[in-house]
């Protein structure tokens, strides 16, 4: 009697929903407030102008990543299915694919490699797990190194390419100007930023995540830990997160520091705090060691597809209206979004708006992902807390280096 | 007054058992919105964690399923060293904690109780770290440790203490000094609050006649007070003990901070890692009841105080 009831229930609830279905098709976007729903909105308006049967509302939450993180955990461990779309910090793409969270797109898009072919590389691959698409990227990301431009035309010296040449040239500056200045500022603290840091210089070095205790392991770490050592970077580095780095150098006390694209906009004085380097700050690819390439860290953001949600066709369709060069294009001139279509960036209207892209653009396309793996928070955790502690002092870079591979091996292999 | 006290109960023997049979009905009816409550909120979870504890669920893995794996993931928990590490620390911040919120505790208690200047000051004090919520007080705590722009550091600096600053929260026994600080701050007024409501019911005439009697002040407190407080003192180190083990939201403020080799997770910020970061759902419900089981020890203490307490 009671299942009948509630079948019954049941059923007219989904006639309910199939027949408003047919007239309009809400789609659910999650996405945290950190990543400005107001500049998302007036492209969403966009979308439905030219999609009248369906309709999008944003919802937001979290100011973190991982606040982010925790409340869709919530959500689709309870198989929930009111969100339709996420957008997601695109080191989650493996844990939203395993978990069986976020749906494969690669049966929505006809032709999806020709369609990614026009897409930079490092984005896809960290939007893929398996060989399947599980997300679409929104816009990208990579640390750069900041530098002085006025500060190295004082001491008639170049961008650095290698990173001797940045200790020398960055401790040339320090010593000259004294006082506060920081030669070489990059993040030590236990967070991504620090992940990134020391991936960047093990890759360079030839290294891997899955080989960290190695020649390359041990000359990137080193580097760091030398940075602190010698004062070139400031004895508290183990403490400095992305913003702390953000804040320092737009306060005149850095020659040169890594960052990701975000801070461009604060330096030239989009930001709460007031900037003393607006005009005078330069971006480049990060140094390698000798002859070997550059490397930096993909960052940025990937919309998912709710795999429990009733509206795949339609999110997949909202998906692809966000990554047309059209709207690529209009969220880099008047949100500095680094896009995530190559074409752009010799586009005119974005240099207009944003001239440094010319620079960024063969560091986003040589950008490697971080390990993609379902397993990545306890990956990300052994790298930041050690190196995070062999910045510190408190273990020595060897220790630091054998913790991380026993720990990291058994979660990579 | 006293006549109605003893006229009370005779009409209630003449009807004893409808009288009675109706009390406990009504007494039922009150009593089980709450009893209901109390099922939805803390047995059902508590049956289903218990339950989860046998099974593999991690969300990661949906492919292997939700299969029964018997004792398999308390195997696993006992031979963790994260479980050892994280409960070793779980217990030495319980020491160390409760043991510094009473010798903070008691002090505070005194100020506000003994009629002087400092006693309104001593009041307000002793109520606001108690109502500050902990989470806030790691934030604060653990920007006032900062090595850069932390107010701790500026101090040691000017006074010519440390010559370069400290890095308080990535140095392993600095940051496990913070935490105790902290953690000492936030609880001490707890303590407090119970030592103050048992001194105010120690009559005053004791302490005066002690004094009359030749008593100085220090011994008057150590041979009347104290003795008389022994029950306030109790309650306040069985709940803070509870608390002390189950300790989660200032450790996990400041672990993120500072890992400090993992000298500053207790258990209950690796359950929270273990299910909300890596998705283990099993294998944390595993811990949770490790922590249920050493929380059920210090209540178990408390049960038998109590039970003692009504019987003498």
């Amino acid at each position: 009697m009671r299942s009948r009831l509630l079948l019954s229930a049941a059923l007219a609830v989904s006639a309910a929903l199939t027949t408003s279905a047919s007239a309009v098709t809400t789609l659910n976007v999650f996405m945290g407030s950190q990543q400005r729903p107001e500049v998302f909105q007036p492209l969403f308006d966009r979308f439905q102008a030219a999609n009248p049967d369906i309709k999008v509302k944003i919802e937001t939450g979290g100011a973190t990543s991982e606040a982010q993180n925790q409340y869709l955990t919530t959500v689709l461990a309870a198989r929930d299915d009111t969100l339709d779309i996420f957008l997601i910090d695109v080191v989650r793409t493996a844990t939203f694919a395993a978990a069986g969270w976020a749906e494969p797109l690669n049966g929505y898009l006809s032709g999806v490699n020709s369609y990614l072919g026009s897409f930079l590389p490092g984005p896809v691959s960290a939007a893929t797990y398996g060989g399947k698409l599980y997300a679409m990227p929104a816009f990208t990301d990579a640390q750069f190194l900041y530098y002085r431009k006025d500060l190295l035309t004082k001491y008639k010296a170049k961008v650095p390419t290698t990173w001797d040449e940045l200790t020398a040239t960055a401790g040339k500056i320090q010593k000259g100007e004294g006082g506060k200045m920081q030669g070489f500022n990059f993040q030590g603290a236990p967070i991504e930023g620090t992940v990134c840091n020391f991936l960047e210089t093990l890759w360079t070095g030839g290294g891997d995540a899955s080989n960290v205790n190695s020649a390359a392991g041990k000359q990137g770490l080193n580097f760091l830990v030398n940075s602190v050592k010698s004062r070139l970077s400031p004895a508290a580095s183990a403490e400095i997160k992305t913003d702390d780095s953000r804040q320092q150098f737009q306060a005149g006390d850095v020659a040169m520091g890594l960052n990701w694209s975000y801070a461009w906009a604060h330096f030239q004085g989009n930001s709460p705090q007031p900037t003393t380097v607006k005009g005078n700050v330069g971006v480049a690819p990060l140094p390698s060691f000798g002859k070997n390439a550059s490397a930096t860290c993909t960052g940025g953001w990937e919309w998912g597809v709710n795999a429990y949600g009733n509206n795949k066709k339609e999110a997949v369709k909202l998906l692809q209206f966000m990554s047309s060069v059209n709207i690529q294009r209009e969220m880099a001139v008047k949100g500095a979004y680094l896009p995530v279509r190559k074409s752009l960036y010799s586009d005119k209207a974005v240099l207009a708006a944003n001239p440094h892209f010319k620079a960024l653009y063969p560091v986003v396309l040589k950008a490697r992902p971080r390990p993609v793996t379902p397993n990545y928070p306890r990956v990300s955790e052994i790298i930041r807390n050690n190196v995070s502690a062999a910045v510190a002092g408190s273990k020595t870079v060897d220790a630091a280096l054998s913790d991380m591979q026993r720990d990291l091996a058994p979660l990579l292999k | 007054m006293t006549q109605k006290n003893i006229a009370a109960p005779l009409p209630r023997r003449k009807g004893r058992s409808r009288g009675e049979a109706s009390e406990g009905q009504l007494a039922f009816w009150l009593l089980l919105p709450a009893a209901l409550l109390l099922c939805g909120v803390l047995l059902f979870p508590m049956i289903t964690t218990i339950r989860d504890s046998f099974y593999f669920n991690k969300l990661t893995e949906p492919f292997n399923g939700q299969p029964f794996v018997g004792l398999k993931n308390y195997v696993q928990m006992f031979a963790d060293p994260r479980f050892g590490t994280s409960l070793r620390n779980t217990l030495f911040f319980a020491v160390l904690t409760v043991g510094g919120s009473f010798l903070i505790g008691i002090p505070m208690a005194l100020a506000a109780h003994t009629p002087s200047k400092v006693r309104g000051l001593a009041r307000v004090a002793l109520l606001l770290p108690w109502a500050m919520p902990p989470v806030m007080t790691g934030l604060i705590f653990a920007w006032l440790f900062n090595a850069q722009y932390g107010v701790f550091n500026d101090i040691l600096v000017r006074l010519g203490i440390v010559q370069e600053p400290l890095l308080w929260l990535s140095t392993p026994g600095l940051a496990v000094l913070a935490m105790v600080v902290t953690i000492v701050w936030k609880t001490s007024s707890f303590v407090a609050l119970i030592v103050l409501g048992g001194l105010q019911g120690i009559p005053r005439e004791l302490t005066e006649a002690s004094e009359v009697d030749g008593a100085s002040r220090v011994q008057s407190f150590f041979r009347i007070i104290l003795p008389l407080l022994a029950p306030s003192l109790a309650v306040a180190f069985i709940f803070r003990s509870i608390s002390a083990v189950q300790v989660f939201d200032i450790p996990y403020t400041f672990i993120q901070q500072a890992p400090a080799q993992g000298l500053l997770e207790t258990l209950g910020v690796y359950i929270y890692r273990t299910s909300i970061e890596f998705l283990d759902f099993g294998y944390a419900a595993t811990l949770s009841v490790a922590l249920f089981a050493v929380s059920l020890v210090v209540t178990g203490v408390y049960v038998r105080f109590v039970r003692d307490g009504a019987s003498t």
